[in-house]
């Protein structure tokens, strides 16, 4: 029986020696870079993995916007997963904000994360921590189909059988909405709430412009 | 009480903002390491922090590059303040190395704590999309028996045979579960290094943190 397909997410700098580690050590039957500077065709590191015949792809990310870089990583990844493969991603290469949205996305997905800056480190993580799963659907929709802020007054308003006071008070549970003190008391997101919200519309877009 | 936390590398700015952007503060917490240019930043964290009268705690790093260890001094220090009664306002996860950036981000996710990342050139703090998760409660009640007893176990090399001996349970319903926490990539089937004949089963040391097995 053929075992399962391996991908393999390297961040990439300036250093090709970074991947090198990694490529060595990790298996894999196709290796994403992941990049904010384009590769010409004649970049040392894709003539480096052609010469090494080692099935390859770039992954251009603006590091500057970590939850979009860490989305489209998320989805590259994704991809690979629901296609039944396996999944690393090493961190070693590239400045720190590449190696912290690669590593958001590996929370995300459940990928193993590897670093051989000092040694080789490992860490598996046994499932993905992402929005996507820690998030309950009924409250992924309700932060993306509501205006916010929502006046309380308008909560209130809603009869007694209404799900949304308690899925409000979930949302607040989970550090996601608060009660402010605006021109009146108002249901505001909070930096998480609205850092979900940015994730999970743009994984939508994401999602949509690729089918 | 309000307490914030960050790892702290070489420029005490990835930290600064979150500072500033926080209200009513009375806690902060650095986890750095001791190369002098870490030390450098640390001194001046805890200069701003001194003019503004907040007592700021740091947590050595002994080995800033192993994300097990960094990570369970992380989740540590959160349940320390936690009891104390603190609460935990963000954990700004931008200063330190990789490994210390990604033991942050997972505590944030495994302890349900806001996270923000400072960016290095614009300081501005980016709110991080994390909710908690709890681990223990992905694996069935068998699968955590199964791997408890193999962590307390794991000094000797085990079969499946094995398991299923010592844990009095049949050897198919070992294979199973072994088989879903395979899947899971919680353990691996490695060969015997004294006995390339048997398969014996590894956990890794990650089980430690992830199922708290500590």
């Amino acid at each position: 029986m053929e075992g399962r397909k391996e991908l393999l997410v390297s961040t990439l700098g300036s250093e090709v020696s970074e991947i090198v580690t990694g490529i060595r050590s990790l298996p894999h039957d196709n290796l994403v870079l992941v990049t904010d500077a384009a590769q010409d065709e004649n970049a040392a590191v894709l003539s480096f993995l052609r010469r090494l015949g080692i099935r390859h792809e770039v992954l251009l990310v603006d590091p500057s916007d970590m939850t979009g870089s860490a989305l489209l990583i998320e989805r590259k990844v994704q991809e690979h997963l629901e296609k039944g493969w396996r999944a690393r991603v090493d961190i070693t290469g590239g400045r720190k904000l590449l190696s912290d949205a690669a590593t958001l996305a590996a929370l995300s997905t459940g990928s193993e994360i590897c670093c051989f800056e000092m040694g080789a480190r490992r860490f598996p993580l046994l499932t993905a921590l992402g929005v996507r799963e820690a998030l309950p659907k009924d409250l992924a929709e309700v932060l993306r189909s509501h205006d916010w802020p929502m006046p309380l007054d308008e909560i209130r308003g809603k009869g007694k059988d209404h799900p949304l006071p308690a899925t409000l008070r979930r949302m607040k549970q989970m550090g996601l909405v608060q009660l402010e003190e605006l021109e009146a008391p108002m249901i505001c997101l909070t930096k998480r709430g609205k850092a979900c919200l940015d994730w999970i519309m743009r994984a939508k877009e994401l999602n949509g412009s690729s089918e | 009480m309000v307490a914030i936390l960050g790892t702290l590398g070489f420029r005490a700015n990835s930290l600064l903002p979150t500072l500033e952007s926080t209200s009513g503060v009375d806690k902060v917490v650095v986890f750095c390491n001791d190369h002098p240019r870490a030390l450098d930043a640390l001194t001046e964290v805890q200069r701003v922090c001194s003019i503004m009268g907040i007592p700021i705690d740091r947590v050595a790093m002994s080995d800033a590059f192993d994300l097990l260890q960094a990570a369970k001094a992380m989740r540590s220090q959160v349940r320390q303040l936690k009891k104390e009664g603190h609460e935990i306002a963000v954990f700004n996860i931008a200063g330190g190395t990789k490994m210390m950036s990604a033991a942050a981000l997972l505590v944030c996710a495994m302890e349900g704590l806001n996270s923000v990342y400072v960016h290095d050139e614009t300081y501005r703090e980016i709110p991080l999309p994390l909710l908690k998760v709890d681990y223990s409660q992905l694996l069935t009640t068998a699968q955590k028996e199964i791997l408890t007893y193999i962590w307390r176990n794991r000094a000797k090399p085990m079969t499946q045979v094995d398991i299923a001996l010592g844990m009095g349970k049949h050897k198919a319903t070992i294979n199973h579960h072994i088989q879903i926490l395979e899947g899971k990539n919680v353990l691996h089937l490695v060969e015997d290094p004294n006995d390339r004949r048997r398969k014996v089963v590894r956990v890794d040391d990650a089980l430690e943190l992830m199922l708290e097995m500590d």
